[in-house]
């Protein structure tokens, strides 16, 4: 990280994800009609020039829409439960919290997802609530760590002004947790990305369904175009809510390690 | 009295199933083992070889964080690809999957060793290998640890879904559930597969706690 | 804001009779009565604060001293509520505090802390504007009111507004805190050891100007230190505190200073009583001597002329807005033609009007001229104070019927007969601070 540019630093990924994407495009374009994504996704027969035809685009909008209001719903939910869950200094809360995180932790996601489907059947919103109920974990702990470190003396001083306690929460907490809040919103993002793929096993679509049609049909190609359109997706989320936290974090704030 | 139906038939399922639970919990842990086993020495090595350097350390970091942002759905099929069905790909995944954990607080852990430490480490004529065994991997020890303990929890979770391509564990009881969905014992299947997974999860997690208080110095525990 | 070059306004007129919120509207200072304040922490045998009456008068600074956790800053937070007390009231403006809103009395008592406290995501603007914003002022108002804290706290506007925290050195935060606790004008100033994070030359600078605005606002203030020398320096009133927050002695600094009321006053005052009683003295309470001075438009002739007649050796170099430049001496200026800013030597230092002598006396020595220019706040020339003017000051203060030495009879209170002090903790004590004292000085 030290001494390179910031203009490499900060546009190394998107370059690369794009030449990636070219090389699969390239790649699996190449591919014998057998072997290509549509005569396999288009079973019945009809065939289109590329692999990369609406199939794949279609999957990953779906793909794109599970994350997006995953996200937002991760959100709203997170980060209000995080500023509770601070207000509260009862130690068995505090307990139950660290059983939850731990137990969240160690829950595999693909065992919740199924156990939702058998509990609530193959419904349109079970694959959100499943993705939500996962990415929510990091947003909320993260919400509890940034207030929980905002130096005490800078919210005495706040309440020696005359701050209300809304107001300490508004105009001191939340805006000090800022860039801690913004890095449990990154780890979400790319938990979501991640996750969404496995939506396809309940019926949550996405690119997890290319990925499992390449499976089951050991067709690489088809496998290779899911998985490595899932990998770059994640990891250009990644980057952009990178620069996110990067910028959206107060000025005041940024910098304070170099 | 009221008896909960899913709760008794749970039990009786277990108990009725239970070669199979061990043989795949078994599976699991042994699999998760295995990883931890290769991503530990790895992970230490590449974060005592790099630490020094800014470059090399944010080179590894980088490419470790990579491994981890890649969802673990599609890195299985690419290895599944690449390498076919079995216990490699999945021991391949999880191990990429554990690394950044491991190299981060190995890196961490050795850069915060006290200069102070160092120096009179160095007065005291230890050489340089004998400073890293004997002075700076067990004061960075502790944070290691923590990193270790973060990454086989990530692993036990992911190594479920590894059932999916034929690896070893207890992610075999949730896809079948899965598969037999309404079926009699589909919810029995996906719970076992779930359950036992953060089972397995937290033992793993109280026997490195364990291991941490054997082998972290009095001097320096927390 | 209150007209504020007023030197002396009467705060009389303000005093007990005038509540906190008219105290607002007009700017002006309130009494402060506390009685029988006593704080308990929960979990805690001992009371942090117990049965502590004082009257703090309108527009006076009134230093709270003592060791570390002997309740100062507890004692100091009951004011605006930070603290709830556990027994008695405190009454701001003849109303009781308890009866205010929390929230609102303290968006009317200004309050400065240690680290500054300064919001690290807002700017040096914002952060002074915190409390105007709070009370809903219009904006223009609060506009102007900053430019007139910037100035008031000496702060370059154009420069420092728009920086954040981390971009200021810690004097400079601290000036901002002044500000922000000042923005609304509230009637109450409370500072918890503001100083006591900065280097001793930036302290004793902030010190001074603490002074210089408080004869301009003239507002109540509560301070909070444990450097026995900061309060005699700011304090109108010193109360010296012990334990339990109980009040060892009370009174003007001199008088402490004079007549320490116990052995454990006379401790925690140390060595060197004398000396630090020229803090008590200020640099305009002498008739500061005339060395000639001149602008740099004037020629040589004229300067050497005046020189011959005011019968100096030393000649002030004074730049466009008067402010001393160098020294120029008779022998320099012989038949020079070169012009006189090359000649003579720089002045290294000079002090203000408001200076104390203690303060001037170390310039002088430390310049190693034993004389230094008087300046006003402008920073024009004044006139020169001499060392033999502080020693006789000195002198003037030793000759007061006073004990001075620490091996002076003691006078024995009732706490020193009942034990409560521990004597032989006190002497080590004393014996330390002499020793510090020797040490600086040679
Ligand atoms: N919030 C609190 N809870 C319990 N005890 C406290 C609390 N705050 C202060 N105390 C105790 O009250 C006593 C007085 O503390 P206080 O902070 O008022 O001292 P102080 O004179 O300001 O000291 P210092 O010079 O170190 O700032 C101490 O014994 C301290 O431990
Ligand atoms: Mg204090």
């Amino acid at each position: 990280m030290t001494r390179v540019p910031t203009a490499v630093r900060l546009f190394a990924t998107p370059v690369v994800v794009a030449i990636a994407l070219v090389v699969l495009y390239v790649a699996i374009g190449k591919q014998t009609d057998p072997l290509s994504v549509t005569a396999l996704t288009d079973a019945e027969g009809a065939t289109s020039a590329h692999a990369f035809d609406s199939k794949v685009i279609d999957a990953l909008l779906r793909h794109l829409r599970l994350v997006g209001i995953s996200a937002v719903l991760v959100l709203l939910i997170g980060i209000p439960l995080g500023i509770v869950l601070t207000r509260t200094r009862s130690k068995i809360v505090s307990l139950l919290l660290n059983g939850i995180f731990s137990a969240g932790q160690a829950a595999p996601v693909i065992g919740v997802f199924v156990l939702l489907v058998a509990i609530f059947d193959l419904k349109g919103w079970v694959p959100y609530a499943g993705l939500t109920l996962y990415a929510v974990l990091p947003v909320m702990r993260n919400t509890v760590e940034g207030i929980r470190n905002v130096d005490p003396g800078l919210v005495d001083a706040a309440r020696g002004q005359g701050f209300s306690r809304a107001q300490v929460l508004t105009r001191v907490e939340l805006p000090l947790a800022v860039p801690i809040i913004l890095s449990g919103v990154r780890t979400a993002l790319v938990l979501l990305v991640g996750t969404a793929t496995l939506a396809t096993f309940i019926n949550g679509g996405g690119l997890g369904n290319i990925i499992n049609d390449g499976i089951k049909n050991q067709r690489d190609a088809v496998l290779l175009t899911g998985a490595v359109t899932a990998a770059l997706l994640a990891v250009l989320i990644d980057w952009i809510a990178g620069l996110a936290e990067r910028y959206m974090s107060p000025k005041g704030l940024r910098g304070e390690s170099a | 009295m009221f008896v909960p139906p899913v709760a008794s038939s749970f039990f009786e399922y277990v108990g009725d199933n239970s070669d199979s639970v061990l043989q795949l919990a078994w599976g699991h842990v042994w699999v998760v083992a295995l990883s931890m086993a290769i991503a530990t020495v790895l992970g230490i090595g590449l974060g005592v070889i790099t630490y020094r350097s800014p470059v090399a350390s944010s080179v590894t970091l980088t490419v470790a964080g990579l491994f981890l942002t890649f969802p673990s759905f599609a890195l299985l099929g690419v290895l599944l690809a690449v390498l076919g069905l079995g216990v490699t790909p999945v021991v391949i995944a999880l191990v990429m999957y554990a690394l950044l954990p491991i190299v981060r607080n190995t890196i961490t852990g050795l850069r915060e060793v006290d200069a102070m430490v160092l120096d009179s480490a160095r007065g005291l004529g230890m050489s340089t290998t004998r400073r890293l065994v004997r002075v700076e991997l067990p004061i960075a020890w502790p944070v290691i640890l923590a990193g270790l303990r973060t990454a086989t929890q990530l692993v036990v979770g992911i190594a479920a879904i590894a059932a999916y391509v034929n690896g070893p564990g207890l992610g075999t009881f949730i896809f079948s559930g899965l598969s037999q969905l309404g079926g009699a014992n589909a919810t029995n299947q996906i719970v076992v597969g779930t359950l036992g997974v953060i089972i397995i999860a937290l033992i793993f997690d109280a026997l490195l706690a364990l291991l941490g208080r054997a082998t972290i110095s009095k001097g320096i525990r927390a | 804001m209150p007209d504020t070059s007023t030197a002396v306004p009467s705060s009389d007129r303000s005093g007990a009779t005038q509540t906190l919120r008219e105290a607002m509207s007009t700017g002006n200072a309130v009494e402060i009565d506390l009685q029988s304040v006593t704080k308990r922490y929960p979990g805690s045998p001992n009371p942090a604060v117990e049965d502590f009456s004082l009257t703090i008068p309108a527009g006076q600074i009134v230093v709270f001293v003592g060791p570390s956790g002997c309740g100062k800053t507890t004692t100091m937070r009951m004011i605006n509520r930070l603290v709830r007390p556990t027994g008695g009231r405190i009454l701001i403006g003849g109303e009781d505090a308890a009866e205010m809103k929390p929230d609102d009395l303290r968006r009317h008592i200004g309050y400065v802390v240690q680290q500054a406290g300064l919001l690290p995501h807002l700017t040096v603007r914002q952060n002074i504007e915190t409390v105007p914003r709070l009370l809903g002022w219009k904006r223009d108002r609060i506009a102007e009111r900053s430019t007139e804290l910037f100035e008031l706290v000496g702060l370059d506007e154009g420069e420092f507004a728009g920086r954040f925290p981390r971009e200021l050195s810690g004097g400079q935060q601290q000036r901002v805190g002044v500000a922000r606790a000042l923005a609304a004008d509230p009637p109450i100033l409370l500072m918890d050891e503001p100083f006591g994070a900065l280097d001793p030359i930036t302290r004793d600078r902030l010190q001074s100007e603490l002074l210089k605005i408080q004869r301009r606002v003239r507002k109540t203030i509560v301070f909070v230190t444990h450097d026995i020398d900061e309060a005699i320096k700011l304090g109108d009133r010193v109360v010296v505190l012990k334990e339990r927050s109980r009040i060892a002695q009370a009174g003007p600094p001199d008088e402490i200073l004079a007549e320490p009321a116990d052995r454990y006053v006379r401790a925690f005052i140390g060595g060197g009583a004398a000396v630090k009683r020229l803090h008590l003295v200020r640099v305009e309470d002498l008739e500061l001597e005339p060395y000639p001075a001149f602008t740099q438009g004037e020629g040589y002739d004229t300067i050497i002329r005046q020189l011959q007649a005011s019968q100096r050796d030393y000649a002030l170099l004074l730049d466009d807005q008067r402010r001393p430049q160098r020294w120029l001496h008779t022998d320099e200026l012989g038949d020079r033609p070169g012009q006189p800013q090359h000649v003579g030597q720089a002045v290294s230092g000079v002090v203000m009007a408001t200076t104390t002598l203690h303060d001037a006396m170390d310039e002088m020595l430390s310049s190693g001229t034993g004389v230094v220019p008087a300046v006003d706040d402008r920073g024009a020339y004044l006139g020169v104070v001499r060392l033999d003017q502080v020693t006789a000051a000195l002198e003037a203060i030793h000759t007061k019927p006073v004990a001075e030495q620490a091996d002076a009879t003691p006078v024995q209170t009732l706490a020193e007969i009942t034990g409560e002090i521990d004597r032989r903790e006190i002497e080590a004590e004393q014996a330390r601070q002499a020793a510090a004292m020797s040490g600086d000085d040679a």
